[in-house]
């Protein structure tokens, strides 16, 4: 009986299957379209063998940015004319893979000299490359986009100076790359900071410190200490046109060996957002930083400089905010220059949080409020004014005036 | 700390050297594929070559206040029986300094259906590629402005890689307008 009812239903599953596999055979799955182009014309409509370059050197690459300064303070303290920056960028394509890129910066005509990064990247999938050599620490906006033409305002802001110590470069090696939709990203172990240096005479050569944050720890790569190790790196999101969302971190000791001072682990951690729409541009910045035995590092500056006042923190907090529109985006749409005006609000607190035994010096909680103008005839060309009112907690402060000149190829 | 540092940088300096020499992704989609994907129900296509004249491409460059240089264009045409789905052409605009490859598909009435990026040489700006960015010209024509800033939003970081987009489109539709538009 049972084996009766099994082969009926076993018959009748196979009369399924085998309809079923009639009817999928007899409509078709999917269809495709007949090409009927042959590959030879198609290779030859992709072909392009044009490049557009600022020097058309092949595989060799020149690049570079620039700026001249006149930077004014209201009131007595004096003025300055200043060529801030001259920048020479040389790139060389080895292979297709295999890319060599560097800067060189001349700062203030030929007092500073310094080569900003070279590297070697070595490319192999868009989601992960390798770097290698001086690199920029991947913190922040600015560390990566300051060319004149790119920001507005004369100087860069205070918390790419102050709290950010903006140029910064360590020579180390990574990863980058770019996944998913609209993210990036980039990994790197570097040499660090040094929270100290003491030169030959006993005095303090530069250090981390309330006045210029972080600014006293570069090293430069010149010669610089290389016993500790730092890890950082930023991820990013361009997933929505207009948009740009980021977060950059950074680990690392800065103690350099100094028993006196101890490990003087360096944490840093920074946000930053950019919108731009119908000719305005919105950014936001925040950065903050922790330094770990920063009374062990102040306890050595004085004992190697009794008089030594400029303390460093244990934590700085700053944050700016930024709106500026293009006042030719509606008014005159048919023009390809720009003339932006601008208004960035900027809090940043050097002396955050001191460590036990030292006190917060009120100077170096800092605001300024900053407005101006940025005109671009063509977009590697930027004159640009800006107005600057400045104050700090100990009711201090010196407004500014700045006028400038950039641009970059 | 030293040695571990001097050990961490040797190896991925190795590493990169060896991965070097592998290929990188810049080739996303053969033609045949872009074409099969976004005509997939038509049942053939061709290409039709056009030969422009100077007057034409000058007629077409002051509608458009486009510079289209190239006289010679390869159109696709997507098929089904007799009746046209669509066109397609590719085009190669520079983003920063190399050419961006990609393919500009309209419907039969001259909008834009789709924009499949073929290939994408730079290191940065990838993301033009994507659909998150090429999205905004759907349904676009050449009445359309197509100017950054104004109706397409570029890719942050991206401007130059998205300016050639939209210009390859902008060029496209004004060659399709001319030619089959009218």
């Amino acid at each position: 009986m049972k084996m009766g009812a099994l082969g009926k239903w076993t018959k009748k599953l196979v009369l399924m299957g085998l309809v079923g596999c009639l009817m999928t055979h007899a409509v078709p799955a999917w269809s495709s379209p007949e090409i009927k182009v042959d590959d030879q014309e198609f290779a030859k409509d992709e072909e392009s063998s044009s490049r557009k370059e600022a020097l058309s050197l092949g595989k060799l690459h020149i690049y570079g940015y620039g700026e001249v300064h006149f930077n004014g303070n209201v009131g007595p303290t004096s003025n300055e004319v200043d060529l801030h920056r001259f920048v020479l960028g040389f790139g060389y394509d080895f292979t297709d893979k295999i890319l060599f890129r560097s800067e060189v910066e001349f700062e203030h005509n030929f007092e500073e000299q310094e080569i900003e990064y070279a590297y070697i990247d070595f490319l192999v999938k868009k989601y992960f490359n390798v770097r290698a050599g001086v690199l920029i620490i991947p913190f922040g906006i600015t560390q990566s986009e300051h060319e004149p033409p790119v920001f507005n305002g004369v100087e860069r802001p205070l918390l790419d100076t102050i709290l950010i110590p903006t140029t910064w470069w360590e020579a180390g090696a990574g990863f980058y790359g770019a996944f998913g939709k609209g993210f990036d990203y980039q990994l790197y172990v570097t040499s660090s900071l040094s929270a100290a240096e003491i030169d030959s005479t006993g005095a303090i050569d530069r250090s981390i410190a309330g006045s210029n944050g972080l600014r006293g720890g570069r090293g430069e790569t010149s010669e610089a200490p290389g016993r500790d190790i730092a890890v950082s790196g930023r991820l990013q999101y361009k997933g929505v046109p207009g948009l740009r969302l980021g977060t950059s971190f950074y680990l690392g000791n800065t103690g350099q060996g100094k028993n006196a001072i101890g490990g003087a682990f360096l944490t840093m951690i920074g946000a930053d957002a950019r919108y731009t729409i119908e000719g305005f541009d919105f950014r936001a910045n925040l950065a903050y930083t922790h330094l770990g035995d920063a009374a062990n590092l102040n306890n050595f500056l004085l004992a190697n400089d009794p008089t030594f006042t400029d303390f460093a923190a244990t934590s700085m907090l700053g944050w700016n905010l930024e709106v500026a529109y293009n006042l030719f985006h509606h008014a005159w749409p048919s023009t390809t220059h720009k003339l932006i005006v601008f208004t960035r609000y900027e809090d940043v607190d050097t002396n955050f949080k001191m460590p036990t035994g030292f006190v917060a010096n009120p100077v170096y909680d800092r605001n300024v409020l900053r407005f101006g103008l940025t005109y671009l005839p063509i977009e590697n060309v930027a004159v640009k004014f800006d107005y600057g009112i400045q104050w700090n907690q100990a009711n201090g402060g010196v407004d500014d005036f700045n006028f400038g000149i950039g641009y970059y190829f | 700390m030293n040695r571990l540092f001097l050990f961490c940088f040797s190896f991925l300096l190795v590493l990169g050297g060896l991965l070097g020499s592998a290929e990188s992704a810049t080739v996303y989609l053969t033609p045949q594929k872009a074409l099969s994907t976004i005509f997939s129900t038509s049942s053939e296509v061709t290409s039709s070559k056009l030969n422009l004249t100077a007057e034409q491409l000058e007629k077409i460059n002051q509608g458009c206040h486009c510079q289209i240089k190239r006289t010679n264009w390869s159109v696709y045409i997507a098929k089904t029986g007799a009746a046209i789905d669509g066109y397609a052409a590719i085009l190669n605009e520079i983003g920063k300094t190399d050419p961006i490859t990609f393919l500009v598909a309209l419907n039969a009435s001259g909008q834009v259906k789709d924009i499949e990026v073929l290939v994408y040489r730079e290191p940065h700006g990838s993301e033009v590629t994507q659909k998150l960015f090429t999205k905004q010209f759907l349904n676009k024509d050449s009445s359309s402005i197509l100017t950054v800033g104004k109706d397409i939003q570029h890719i942050s970081g991206a401007t130059l890689s998205s300016r050639a987009i939209t210009r390859g489109v902008k060029k496209f539709l004004a060659v399709w307008k001319e030619i089959y538009g009218k």
